[in-house]
């Protein structure tokens, strides 16, 4: 059973990964946040896309949502 | 020579030629011309040399239809007319502006830009502006322009003295020009109101009404009734196809780099459509305003992006760390269809202190309007992300369809068409030399013969038809 001094100085040494992970997690949280705006990314797409493999993008096309002209690209 | 009064001016022995009505920049242009070729001139001005309430009052009037300005607001009525002021924003009209747009009716002007072009050196000098610059493509839909905002000349001060030491202009205050008669050939008089009191009638072998771009309909509409057709006898379109250059904020723009267009001294630049832009999306023309937003408002439009493009709202906030001047306000200002139902009409129930019936402007903004507003935005949208420029967020208001808001400026103050030029004298009041159709010896001056009106303010255009037209009349009474 891993005792919590085994695992403290693993954790000292490895400090850097979890802040990397923790701004990881973060910004997918961020992202999580606005489902509103993803749903509305979805459906710039053409509604067939979503059944079928996509042609690939252009990630130069415009789309707009939420009101912002964007390239699709800056929707990644 | 200035007289404060129609007496006082009775008391000399001036005869003019040319009966010029009002004192505005068309009106002080026009006599300053004919005045310069030797020709006797006499300007009425209904104000005096400085504003009053009771002069103002005269110019009370409603709106019908959309939100507008009061009408004694947006105004002004002394010597120097709305020069006193006016902000002193200066652009010409396009090229493109004169030409009919199929996709909108009534569009087209019977002269083109060249014919007011060899003019504009005059207009410089009279507004005191700097050459413009040539527009810049800065793409095949979007052009940079240039907006001059000059030093905002008033008329009444910048001419004042040289009108006084005048031995061919008699500018005469306090004299209101309540009607003119005519006989359907020609204006035969003008009845005059001075100092409260009917003062008679003045005649001319010429007249030329410059009494500004609400008021030229308004003298007309009731001149015409009381002659009984004998001042405009076509007047179908007398009144009609009034316009105003309305405006709004309809969003916010962010820059990768806001030096990449020099600003004015306000931290300003214009935008405005390519022909072939407007021939493909079917709209009018229409000017964009980019105004630098202050730090505070660049953070919440970053929130906004950060929730539908977070890598980009990322970026940006890096752009703003590096340079805090990256985001734009985007007021934009449009060209209006001209419609015949956008008019001026005469009161049936209110009258003035000398009994000519005030203003009743029925003003409304179409659905291409709306379009071009929206279009507009998205065009200009579409080329910040293609030139990797920026990024612009459209108002709420207006991908949700909602109303236009009240809080804003609304429009421009500028007061166009209603005696506009054409051919079709069913579709237009004056002809291309800005005479009355089927008149011998009535003209108009000021933005009330515009057939359309582009995005850009009014008065540069104004100032050259009123050198054009004191050139033409020059030239008509010289001959
Ligand atoms: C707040 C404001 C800001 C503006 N800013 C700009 C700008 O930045 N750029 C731009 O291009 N334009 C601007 N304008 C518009 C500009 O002021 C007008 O286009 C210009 O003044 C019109 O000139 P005008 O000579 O045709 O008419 P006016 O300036 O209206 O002059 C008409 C004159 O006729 C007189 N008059 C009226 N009726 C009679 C009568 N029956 N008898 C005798 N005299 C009469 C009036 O007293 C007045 O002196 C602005 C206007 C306002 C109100």
């Amino acid at each position: 059973m891993a005792c919590l001094g085994e695992h403290v100085p693993f954790r000292e040494r490895y400090a850097w990964i979890e802040a990397l992970i923790e701004r990881r997690v973060m910004s997918f949280f961020t992202r999580k946040i606005s489902r509103r705006t993803i749903m509305q990314a979805l459906i710039a797409l053409p509604a067939l896309s979503l059944f079928r493999k996509p042609p690939a993008a252009d990630p130069d096309a415009i789309v707009e949502v939420n009101g912002w002209i964007l390239k699709r690209s800056d929707l990644t | 020579m200035i007289f404060d009064s129609y007496e006082a001016f009775r008391a000399v022995n001036f005869t003019a030629k040319v009966c010029v009505l009002g004192s505005g920049p068309a009106g002080t242009t026009i006599a300053r011309k004919l005045g310069a070729a030797g020709i006797p001139v006499v300007v009425l001005e209904a104000g005096s040399r400085e504003f009053s309430d009771d002069s103002q009052d005269f110019y009370r009037g409603v709106t019908v239809g959309d939100p507008y300005f009061d009408l004694d607001i947006t105004r002004l009525r002394f010597m120097g007319g709305s020069s006193n002021h006016w902000a002193g924003w200066c652009r010409v009209l396009d090229s493109q502006d004169f030409e009919p747009k199929a996709w909108a009716p009534d569009t087209g002007w019977p002269i083109g830009r060249a014919d007011i072009e060899p003019y504009l050196p005059e207009v410089h000098e009279i507004l005191e502006l700097p050459d413009f610059r040539p527009d810049v493509p800065i793409s095949d839909d979007i052009r940079w322009v240039q907006l001059i905002k000059s030093p905002a000349v008033r008329f009444s001060e910048k001419f004042a003295d040289e009108l006084d030491k005048s031995r061919n202009v008699a500018v005469v205050l306090n004299t209101y020009a309540t009607e003119l008669a005519g006989d359907g050939k020609r204006v035969t008089g003008a009845r005059l109101w001075s100092n409260g009191n009917d003062a008679g009638s003045f005649t001319a072998d010429y007249f030329v009404v410059c009494t500004g771009g609400l008021e030229n309909s308004r003298l007309l509409l009731w001149s015409n009734r009381r002659s009984n057709g004998g001042v405009v006898p076509n007047s179908t379109a007398l009144g009609r196809y009034w316009m105003e250059h309305p405006t709004f904020e309809g969003g916010n723009a962010i820059l990768a780099d806001y030096s990449e267009f020099e600003v004015d001294a306000t931290n300003e630049a214009f935008f405005s459509p390519t022909l072939a832009a407007m021939e493909r999306l079917e709209i009018m023309n229409f000017g964009i305003r980019l105004i630098e937003t202050p730090y505070p408002g660049i953070k919440s439009i970053i929130a906004d992006l950060a929730c539908t493009a977070p890598e980009m709202a990322e970026w940006m906030s890096y752009q703003l760390s590096q340079n805090l001047r990256c985001a734009a306000q985007l007021y934009v200002t449009w060209e209006q269809a001209p419609l015949a139902s956008n008019q001026i009409l005469l009161s049936k129930t209110d009258v003035d202190h000398a009994g000519v019936p005030r203003i009743e402007l029925h003003w409304k903004k179409s659905e291409l309007e709306r379009r071009t507003l929206l279009e507009g935005l998205r065009l200009f949208g579409t080329t910040l992300v293609q030139k990797d420029l920026g990024r612009v967020r459209i108002a709420d208001w207006l991908t949700n369809g909602g109303d236009y808001p009240t809080n804003e400026e609304l429009a421009g103050h500028h007061h166009m068409g209603g005696t506009r030029m054409g051919t079709d004298v069913t579709k237009s009041v004056v002809d291309a030399n800005s005479k009355v159709h089927g008149m011998d010896n009535l003209y108009v001056g000021g933005s009330s013969v515009f057939c359309t009106s582009g995005e850009c303010n009014p008065t540069t255009t104004i100032t050259a038809l009123a050198c054009r037209l004191g050139d033409h009349l020059g030239k008509v009474i010289g001959a």
